[in-house]
């Protein structure tokens, strides 16, 4: 029978149409003229067939072809000759190991539940901990001010340009009109970032402890929320979050969708005033439902518990700090976790009398 | 069409189990071109679905080179016994779902390869309701 291969190939739900080796091939082929440059590139350079003004800087071009072409021929090679569950047992020995020679410290005995060492390093004022709050918005406003930077620079060189034009008297309208959207493009840029500066550092910082941690299903816990300023406030409320969020690839992009699955008011009041020299400080309660699930994260997947503290005050928008908090599984148990921790317990595979 | 046929069965009937717990049953292969399996991997892992990108990590691990495989018999049900961790457990989320499995996978010549699993419940999570 005549081989075959497919010109259009069709994803059908898991699996796809079309011959499976023929992308392994492409990326085969692709890393081996790489690697083949770069060892061509470094010969000719060794045995004097080129000589740049400075060889070993103009040596990192080949260098890194040869590298770059011969790892992704090794990756290559142990992604095809290895299933998916080789390569996971792989890089879960590998990352017990570091683990033990970093530290010392036996692997986690809960997989894929974050640490909560980032929340009980910080005692509480009147709570155990106060909880930090969910520094993203910190990552956003620093990457909004480098693109703000970024753009405005470049734009303002090119209306440095247009305005020595208009000066020298030789005006070029077509690249005066063009640079309109442009200069309008970096105004908006900064707009929003005043608007994100203000938001952030105008309104007073929000406090929140909680009596204990880590959490757990169908437990109730004290909650401290205090917010300092001097701020005429709308509302202010307190809500508990579990939302799932993944991240996946669509096209050349990478897109992450949040979906909330629980939601629940904590604590709401409206229209009151807050003084400079006294922080408003309310203590409620709060409840993990019986069987919710546990924290979770992997690479691509995660299921997150939140506080969110939102609130509007006069003359401002509305604001949110998020307080991430970690709920472990019920069935953990001290002395369940000294089981899962010690290597002698039984956990290959055994045969049975 | 490959002639074999992968048994994996748990001994629990309704397939759930507590964090700590120990998982056990036996996996088998039969039919006519048994002896043809290289190499055979057993795992106990867990994977997630939905929107995402899928993730993946191994619990338990074991593999069946071809000298082993020629002394043990896989017609004959091999029994298993493995300690379930405490997490993650199974979970029903709307976009992101945690599913656990005890998966075996055969290597066959010309680099074929057949894969059976049988999935299973750990903990007694609930999808949360929306409030």
């Amino acid at each position: 029978m005549p081989l075959r291969i497919p010109l259009f190939m069709k994803k059908r739900g898991q699996r796809r149409t079309g011959v499976r080796w023929l992308g392994p091939l492409g990326e085969a082929v692709l890393f081996a003229v790489l690697l083949l440059l770069g060892a061509d590139g470094i010969a000719m350079l060794m045995v004097g067939a080129i000589t740049p003004p400075w060889p070993w800087l103009v040596g990192i071009i080949p260098a890194s072809l040869l590298l770059y072409g011969g790892l992704g021929l090794v990756e290559l090679m142990w992604h095809s000759n290895t299933s998916t569950e080789l390569r996971s047992a792989v890089a879960k020995k590998a990352a017990d190991l570091e683990l033990r020679i970093a530290s010392g410290e036996s692997p986690h005995t809960l997989p894929a539940i974050p640490s909560i060492a980032r929340v009980v390093d910080s005692p509480g004022v009147r709570l155990a901990y106060r909880l930090p709050i969910d520094t993203s918005p910190k990552w956003m406003l620093l990457g909004m001010t480098l693109i703000c930077i970024c753009w405005n620079l470049l734009v303002g060189m090119f209306v440095y340009q247009v305005i020595d034009l208009h000066v020298s008297g030789h005006p070029n309208w077509l690249l005066t009109w063009l640079m309109v959207p442009f200069v309008l493009a970096g105004l908006w840029t900064l707009v929003v970032l005043g608007r994100a500066i203000w938001i952030t550092t105008g309104i007073g910082a929000t406090r929140l402890e909680v009596s204990h941690h880590p959490l757990h299903a169908g437990e109730t816990f004290h909650l401290l929320v205090s917010q300092a300023g001097r701020i005429n406030m709308r509302w202010l409320k307190v809500v508990i979050v579990c939302q799932e969020q993944a991240t996946y690839a669509q096209g050349t992009d990478t897109r992450t969708e949040i979906f909330r699955v629980h939601r629940q008011l904590l604590y709401r009041r409206r229209k009151f005033n807050i003084k400079a020299a006294e922080p408003f400080a309310v203590e409620t309660e709060a409840l993990i439902p019986n069987a919710a699930m546990h924290s979770f994260v992997s690479p691509h997947n995660s299921v997150d518990w939140l506080l969110i503290v939102s609130g509007k005050a006069a003359r401002w928008t509305i604001f949110e700090r998020k307080f991430p908090i970690y709920v472990y599984p019920t069935s953990e148990t001290s002395e369940a976790k000294q089981r899962a921790s010690d290597p002698t317990m039984p956990t290959n595979l055994q045969p049975q009398s | 069409m490959i002639g074999l046929n992968i048994h994996i069965r748990l001994d629990s009937d309704d397939r759930r189990y507590l964090p700590g717990e120990s998982l056990t049953g036996r996996f088998s292969v039969d039919g006519p071109e048994h002896d043809t399996v290289r190499a055979a991997e057993f795992s106990v892992l867990w994977h997630t679905t939905g929107k995402g990108e899928e993730d993946l990590a191994v619990h338990f691990f074991e593999r069946f080179s071809h000298e082993r495989i020629s002394q043990l018999d896989f017609r004959t049900p091999h029994p298993f016994e493995i300690r379930l961790p405490f997490s993650p457990q199974s979970y029903d989320g709307m976009i992101v779902k945690v599913c656990w499995c005890a998966r075996l996978r055969l290597f066959l010549p010309r680099g074929q390869e057949i894969v059976s699993e049988e999935p299973f419940r750990l903990g007694e999570t609930q999808p949360t309701l929306m409030n």
